[in-house]
């Protein structure tokens, strides 16, 4: 009775050491699922907050084609003035010319501060600045937003 | 037996308790901080899309009259600007390019202490004395200037005068928009015939007939002048051998009131 009485208090032992185990085993995986959870609602929050500030940025940029005019001094250029009317700075990528059926692009990767207005000059190229031509000038910036002037070569 | 099933028990309720202690400690530390940040997110974004529409609806709303015209020194002209907006509007920039588009000048603030300028709605503002020498050619064929505000919303607005010609002779003259006098001459004969002169600055005089000879009431006729001034106006029944003076007028055509009316009353005359 007595022998039997020990191997009860033995087992006795049995069920803390398991209670324990499994509490550890359950605050192991719960901390790394913890863990986990919350470095990807971090992620996903950072992310989702660059791709709003990257919209945000694209629809608060504002510019357009101010004015347009030609040197034909020298060589014809013609200069086209950007104005950023925007709270946000920008860069303006390439300015198209189009004119006569014909098209010519210029790059720049110029930047025009908020509140600025910078003048881009265009060389003659495949568009030719001949009188009486309709001239359409694109703009376009790093935001893919774009703006539009056009003139008449007098 | 009763004792080891409550064991059990008990051991079941700890990783339970723990477990679901855990998930909420998750969905507070983790997963409303992620909706509440990406909530705030969004309306960050709402009121810049809403701060940018009212942004461009005043944009819209600005409204600027621009009238451009020549001083009498031959080098210099002044802008005045209207806003019939109902918001304030700010002037950056005035260009002035030359119609062949060869030669730009731009004034703002860098080389025009007057600018910028703040003009309130239904007020008006003149900015004068813009030279224009360093553009002027002396050659009339190429003296046309298009005058264009800008403003720091990024509006343009052109000249109602565009486009500025400057004479060989030294004189300014709009280029679009006519002054105009307007003549109205009461009758109740039925042959009358009038003699409408218009005597301006510049010695410039303009004459006008009015023949009635075949309706009898009111006579209307309109004399179109290039530049703004003092005009004399005389209004003469020339129908006899003799012209009979019906009566004379002196006229004030300025930039911002560009057409007057004048009536005279030859009822019962000869």
């Amino acid at each position: 009775m007595r022998a039997w009485g020990r191997i009860s208090d033995k087992r006795g032992v049995a069920p803390v050491i398991s209670t324990i185990i499994l509490s550890a085993v359950v605050i192991a995986i719960g901390g790394m699922v913890w863990s986990y959870t919350q470095s990807a609602a971090t992620v996903i929050s950072s992310d989702y907050f660059d791709e709003v500030m990257e919209s945000v940025e694209n629809v608060k940029e504002r510019f357009y084609v101010e004015n347009i005019g030609l040197d034909n001094t020298s060589q014809p250029t013609l200069m086209v003035w950007v104005f950023n009317y925007g709270e946000i700075g920008l860069t303006v990528e390439w300015i198209r010319v189009q004119g006569g059926g014909n098209i010519s692009s210029h790059q720049f990767n110029t930047s025009v501060s908020d509140g600025e207005m910078v003048r881009f000059d265009l060389p003659q190229s495949e568009v030719k600045f001949a009188g009486g031509l309709s001239v359409t000038v694109e703009v376009k910036s790093a935001r893919e937003n774009k703006a539009y002037g056009s003139i008449l070569i007098p | 037996m009763v004792r080891y099933l409550s064991h059990r028990r008990k051991k079941r309720g700890v990783s339970t308790i723990l477990g679901t202690l855990l998930m909420v400690g998750i969905l507070f530390t983790s997963i409303i901080p992620m909706f509440i940040y990406i909530n705030e997110v969004n309306n960050y974004y709402d009121r810049t899309v809403v701060d940018l529409k009212i942004a461009d609806q005043e944009r819209s709303r600005e409204d600027l009259i621009v009238y451009a015209y020549g001083n009498n020194d031959e080098l210099t002209i002044d802008v005045s600007s209207i806003n019939r907006g109902s918001v304030a509007v700010n002037v950056t920039r005035i260009w002035v390019m030359r119609g062949d588009l060869q030669d730009t000048l731009i004034f703002n603030s860098t080389n025009l202490s007057s600018l910028p300028l703040l003009i309130r709605p239904s007020t008006q503002e003149t900015i004068g004395d813009l030279n224009l020498a360093e553009i002027i050619t002396n050659q009339s064929s190429l003296d046309f200037f298009n005058i264009e505000v800008a403003t720091k919303r990024g509006n343009k607005f052109s000249s109602q005068t565009n486009s500025l010609h400057k004479q060989e002779t030294g004189e300014w003259e709009t280029g679009t928009m006519e002054f105009q006098i307007q003549v109205i001459v009461l009758s109740d004969m039925g042959n009358d015939r009038y003699l409408i002169e218009v005597e301006g600055i510049y010695n410039t005089t303009h004459y006008n007939f009015v023949d009635s000879s075949t309706v009898q009431g009111q006579f209307f006729t309109v004399f179109t002048v290039p530049v703004a001034g003092t005009y004399n106006l005389t209004v003469s029944n020339i129908k006899g051998h003799t012209p009979n003076h019906v009566g004379n007028s002196t006229i004030v055509l300025t930039w911002i009131h560009p057409k007057s009316i004048r009536q005279f009353d030859d009822r019962g005359g000869s």
